[in-house]
């Protein structure tokens, strides 16, 4: 990944030598002013033509307008360089994320926002704090160096022991310092306290779980304050080593100059380029802190992008083939017992198929893997003769139509919401969507994060505008009017069954009357197909089925 | 501005801390520049002896070293004082949304205040910790700076006073215009990660309704939209900055170039005082240009202090509570109470008196304020108008924690916390294992435990075990019944579940009901059939009455 960020870098050359030029030529500048200075004033005590001190004081104004000048382009180009970047950076990542939903399941939403926002937010340090102050100090440096050559070849080897102690010894010797573990816990923490929070006042433990929250923040300031402290400790460092370098420079300049070695001339305009060129490398003192948070961030990112889905090639092109469940078994990751087992099942073309059963017998499971949302531990789901899983996802997803029990609704309006199932739908088509899945909404009513201003009800119905909009061949739809009243609810199974006359229909539900108008119908208890048949046979056998149907 | 320097009148020391350091650290600054004028003079000018310089560099050494010790207390004191108010800052917003009624609850979305209460808080930390330290420092290097130049070199001095004014200048002009600019960076990145979990959270059905490339479309918008704000903050704060390196360079070439005509034209300078003098300038000017740094981060920090300000002064109706203790499972009336929300709807006038174990249906069509007559009743919102009373005292003299702790409340979708089943039921309460496994029989969630791989102690909600809906619904169960709630508000409890867990459900009904008074929105008959009183609700109001 540091690879790829260097290579997205890289594409843009020509900014990025640019940057370096300037940068370079903002630092020398700087120095031949201060040299300048003290060039001036030591010729001035040694009473020189006056021409001298023009000469002098031209070079001064044209040192200063460029040092500013350059100073200017070195800024705004290395942070095109770095928006460039992020930019690139951030889509990449989106994209990656996209075809593994079930991430957030193996990661607290909490967490994950904090690591998506505040470990791409990281890499914006990795041009401009990372790899660029290194490579601008020393080629400042080695240009200083070269023209302290000229006077003396002493003072240029001290110059040369400073700049190694600035960009190498001491980085190393920050970077090896132990780093200690961010908490992300006070997000995590605020996070479930506020979606928590009616849960939590019920039963009088908010004030608890606010004490815990505001002390894991407390942890968190104080981890940060250390952090910050570190950070700054090491601008200290810095200091220290570029004034102990002019410290020994003077020391040794003036043991030259009282021997003869170095002119007495110069020696004012030495001390003031060793004092000045420690500028440059100022940005220098947070390499190792910037080097490591970025090292981390990407190796969190790296964390989540690399789980890599493994997406089929084949096109789902047989719209009107069967659906085929064979042998099949799915356990869950942190489950010691599987959630369906030897599942067989056949849905021909423009069935109507309904699954019934208690909750936890596995019917939302097997709706998730007749959805690809997941695959089977064992056994195998096709569409037509081919596997799922060698099918391209979107190509099945075009086909397939659904409704999940918990649907999404995005912060927006109602039109927003419905657009997503069909972008290109008018606003004649979304209302009259919605006149059939009988939602009372204008399409500019606010839908808030989640959908939590529109009751279960209202949230079944919008999703079943959606699944309208969207159409396709085959439709999966979890348990979905439970939250209408019945007559309602009645009343949009029949508009369900009408409008899914020429499609493959697969229906969870728990309520057992009108089941008469379904094909075929699967009971199932822990796991397994216990009963199938049509809605008489299944009376007929007078079992679970029978059971249940006298019980609702 | 007076807003954060409200959170600094606490640490009066650390304040005078950071004054009394900078003192000292203009002093270093001082003879540091001394003894090296010294060194240089003693062997260029006068053409001392090496071994007669000595004295100057023990000076040297000990301004060096009192330079580092000052810089090193500055930046420890500031960043005190930044940890000490940002923490006061959080305990303030977690303080002000206590307060917020749970009916507002559902009003914003709760990544704005993850991200107000974490991120927002810490962009104040420049605020206090560069900008403050570093106004004082400014207060007090130039000024020391400037009194010495002014002592060896008059118009030395003069030169640095006139151009000084300058930098200020640039940055009130560019400030003011930086300022509207940052609150709306700030702004737009609140929204940008808002935009950013929502769209994650949404992952499934982006990917199943094949919106992959509308949102990434989105997000590459959003994404430039931000960085285009972004630039255009930088771009004026880089050109603030350009104008200010402009002005010291220029301060310095003036005072350079006045040294010397002094020096060769006049002669009315010598070596000495004119090196200490270009010394001196650049140290001056870079404590001004630093200034300038820090004000940049600290007007950053005022636009997250406007969001944290406005936070704070949003008002809500609060739902008004007394002290004096509430009788157990109170009759609860409503005396013509209304609800208005969203400055559109209205729910009542409502009246009805709901006594002691009796169980209460509030049935109708949805979308016609079952749900919100609930919050009335339960007090979750203040009502607009007309009373609501337990045991025909209004409310308002109540204890409200009395009330929440014989109360409970059963939604749809009960929240699972991250943690164990046995923090999950409890919630904060320390029930003994035998109380636990009496509500969780209760519950009918024994055999169910069972099958987990640590009983108790599987960790559940985000990062553990996901629960279906039934199981969510019977964890909700066992915590109304560890908690021996009197008074049971269910919101359409058993709406997604299926046959067998509704039962379970309606059986866990029959045994609470024993001793509570049970007040749900239902539209199930199974449910119905439970209720001693069965009121229909339309348009907001009660249409029928039927006892049973």
């Amino acid at each position: 990944m540091m690879q790829l960020l260097l290579h997205i870098i890289w594409r843009d050359k020509k900014t990025v030598l640019l940057t370096l030029l300037a940068g370079t030529v903002s630092g020398l500048t700087a120095v031949a002013l201060f040299a300048q200075s003290g060039l001036l004033i030591s010729k001035a005590a040694l009473m020189p033509p006056f021409y001298v001190i023009l000469i002098l004081t031209a070079f001064l104004k044209l040192f200063g307008v460029t040092k500013s000048a350059s100073k200017y382009a070195e800024r705004l180009l290395s942070h095109r360089v770095t928006f460039q970047l992020m930019h690139d950076v951030r889509m990449r990542f989106f994209d990656k994320l996209l075809p593994q939903a079930h991430v957030l399941q193996r990661y607290k939403s909490g967490d994950l926002l904090t690591r998506i926002t505040s470990d791409v937010e990281t890499l914006q340090h990795f041009f401009l704090r990372v790899l660029y102050p290194p490579l601008v100090t020393m080629l400042v440096f080695v240009a200083t160096m070269m023209f302290m050559l000229f006077f003396s070849p002493l003072l240029a080897g001290l110059l040369l022991i400073g700049l190694l102690l600035t960009t190498v010894v001491m980085p190393a010797m920050l970077s090896m310092r132990k780093l200690q573990a961010e908490p992300r816990d006070a997000t995590i923490a605020a996070t479930e306290y506020f979606y928590g929070y009616r849960e939590l006042l019920l039963h009088n433990a908010h004030q608890q779980k606010e004490q815990q929250l505001r002390q894991l923040t407390n942890d968190y300031a104080k981890s940060l304050q250390r952090k910050k402290n570190r950070e700054s400790s090491s601008y200290i460092w810095n200091q220290a080593i570029a004034l102990t370098t002019a410290f020994f420079i003077i020391f040794v300049g003036a043991y030259a100059v009282s021997t003869g070695d170095v002119e007495g001339v110069y020696f004012a305009m030495l001390i003031l380029v060793s004092l000045t060129v420690f500028e440059t490398a100022i940005p220098m003192a947070s390499v190792p802190t910037f080097l490591r948070d970025t090292k981390r961030a990407v190796a969190q990112l790296h964390d989540i992008t690399e789980t890599d889905e493994n997406n089929g090639s084949v096109i789902a092109a047989h719209a009107c083939a069967s659906l085929l469940l064979q042998d099949v078994s799915y356990t869950y990751e942190r489950s010691t017992r599987p959630a369906i087992s030897h599942i067989h099942m056949h849905i021909a073309h423009q069935q109507k198929i309904a699954i019934v059963g208690a909750s936890g017998s596995g019917k939302t499971t097997l709706m998730q893997l007749l959805m690809h949302e997941m695959a089977p531990t064992s056994g195998e789901v096709l569409l037509g003769d081919i596997p799922l899983h060698q099918l391209e996802r979107n190509s099945y997803y075009t086909h397939i139509g659904m409704m999940l029990q918990h649907n999404h609704f995005f912060a927006g309006t109602i039109r927003s919401n419905l657009l997503l199932a069909n972008e290109h739908a008018t606003d004649a088509q979304l209302t009259d969507a919605l006149q059939r899945a009988q939602l009372d909404k204008t399409l500019d009513a606010p839908v808030f994060e989640k959908g939590r201003n529109l009751s279960g009800g209202e949230q079944q119905r919008l999703a079943f505008a959606r699944l309208l909009l969207k159409g396709g061949d085959i439709w999966l739809v979890d348990e979905p009017f439970t939250s209408v009243d019945v007559q309602t609810e009645e009343q949009l199974l029949a508009t369900m069954l009408r409008e899914a006359a020429d499609k493959t229909l697969v229906i969870i539900t728990h309520r057992l009357t009108n089941l008469a108008q379904f094909d075929h119908i699967y009971v199932m208890d822990g796991g397994e197909i216990v009963e199938h048949g049509t809605h008489e046979q299944l009376l007929a056998k007078n079992a679970l089925y029978a059971r249940m149907h006298e019980a609702s | 501005m007076a807003f954060l320097q409200q959170f600094i009148r606490k640490q009066p020391f650390a304040v005078a801390g950071i004054l009394v350091s900078a003192v000292l650290l203009s002093a270093s600054i001082l003879l540091q520049g001394y003894s090296i004028v010294q060194i240089v003079t003693a062997v260029f000018i006068e053409q001392h002896k090496f071994t007669n310089t000595f004295v100057y560099f023990n000076y040297l050494a000990a301004a060096i070293a009192l330079r580092l010790a000052m810089q090193w207390s500055i930046q420890r004191i500031g960043g005190h004082l930044a940890y000490d108010a940002k923490q006061q800052i959080r305990t303030k917003l977690l303080a002000h949304w206590a307060n917020v009624p749970l009916n507002d609850y559902v009003q914003s979305a709760t990544g704005d205040k993850v991200t107000l209460l974490m991120q927002t808080v810490d962009e104040l930390e420049s605020y206090y910790r560069d900008y403050i330290p570093q106004l004082m420092k400014t207060m007090t290097i130039p000024l020391v700076v400037l009194i010495a130049v002014f002592c060896t070199h008059t118009n030395s001095g003069w030169i640095m006073l006139i151009t000084a004014p300058f930098v200020p200048i640039t940055y009130i002009i560019v400030g003011m215009q930086t300022q509207k600019k940052a609150e709306q960076q700030l702004d737009a990145m609140n929204r940008f990660s808002g935009t950013f979990l929502d769209l994650l959270q949404g992952l499934q059905t982006i990917r199943l309704f094949g919106q992959q490339q509308t949102q990434a479309n989105v997000l590459d918008e959003s994404n430039k939209g931000f960085t285009e704000r972004t630039m255009t903050v930088l771009k004026i704060a880089f050109a603030s900055t350009l104008f200010i390196e402009l002005i010291a360079t220029l301060g310095i070439g003036l005072v350079a170039l006045e040294i010397g005509f002094q020096m060769i034209v006049f002669q009315t300078l010598t070596f000495a005082p004119a090196f200490f003098v270009l010394t001196l300038a650049p140290e001056y000017y870079n404590s001004l240009k630093e200034l300038g740094a820090a004000f940049h981060t600290g007007r950053g920090s005022l636009g997250a202090a406007t969001l944290i300000k406005q936070e704070l002064t949003k008002t809500y109706t609060h739902v008004a509570w007394g002290e004096e203790p509430m009788p157990l499972q109170p009759t609860i009336t409503l005396q013509d109470a209304t609800l208005r929300y969203d400055d559109t709807t209205t729910i009542g006038p409502i009246s009805l008196t709901i006594r002691p174990n009796e169980v209460v249906a509030l049935v109708g069509k949805t979308g016609h304020g079952k749900t919100t007559l609930l919050n009335m009743l339960s007090s979750f919102a203040e009502l607009t108008s007309g009373a609501l009373l337990y045991d025909g005292r209004p409310r308002h003299h109540y204890s409200e924690a009395d009330w929440y702790a014989q109360m409970s409340y059963m939604s749809q979708h009960p929240y699972i916390f991250a943690g164990t089943l046995r923090d999950n039921v409890c919630i904060g309460q320390t029930v003994s294992d035998d109380a636990l496994f009496a509500a969780l029989q209760q519950a009918q969630l024994t055999t169910w435990v069972e099958t987990l791989p640590n009983g108790l102690d599987t960790m559940l909600g985000e990062g553990g075990l996901g629960l279906s809906g039934g199981e969510k619904q019977r964890v909700a169960i066992a915590r109304a019944f560890v908690k021996r709630a009197r008074i049971i508000f269910l919101d359409e409890p058993t709406a997604a579940l299926d046959v067998t867990t509704e039962r379970l459900l309606l059986d866990a009904i029959d045994t609470l009901r024993q001793h509570a008074t049970i007040i749900m929105t239902a539209h199930k008959k199974q449910s119905i059939d439970r209720a001693t009183v069965v009121y229909e609700i339309a348009n907001g109001r009660i249409v029928n009455r039927k006892d049973e």
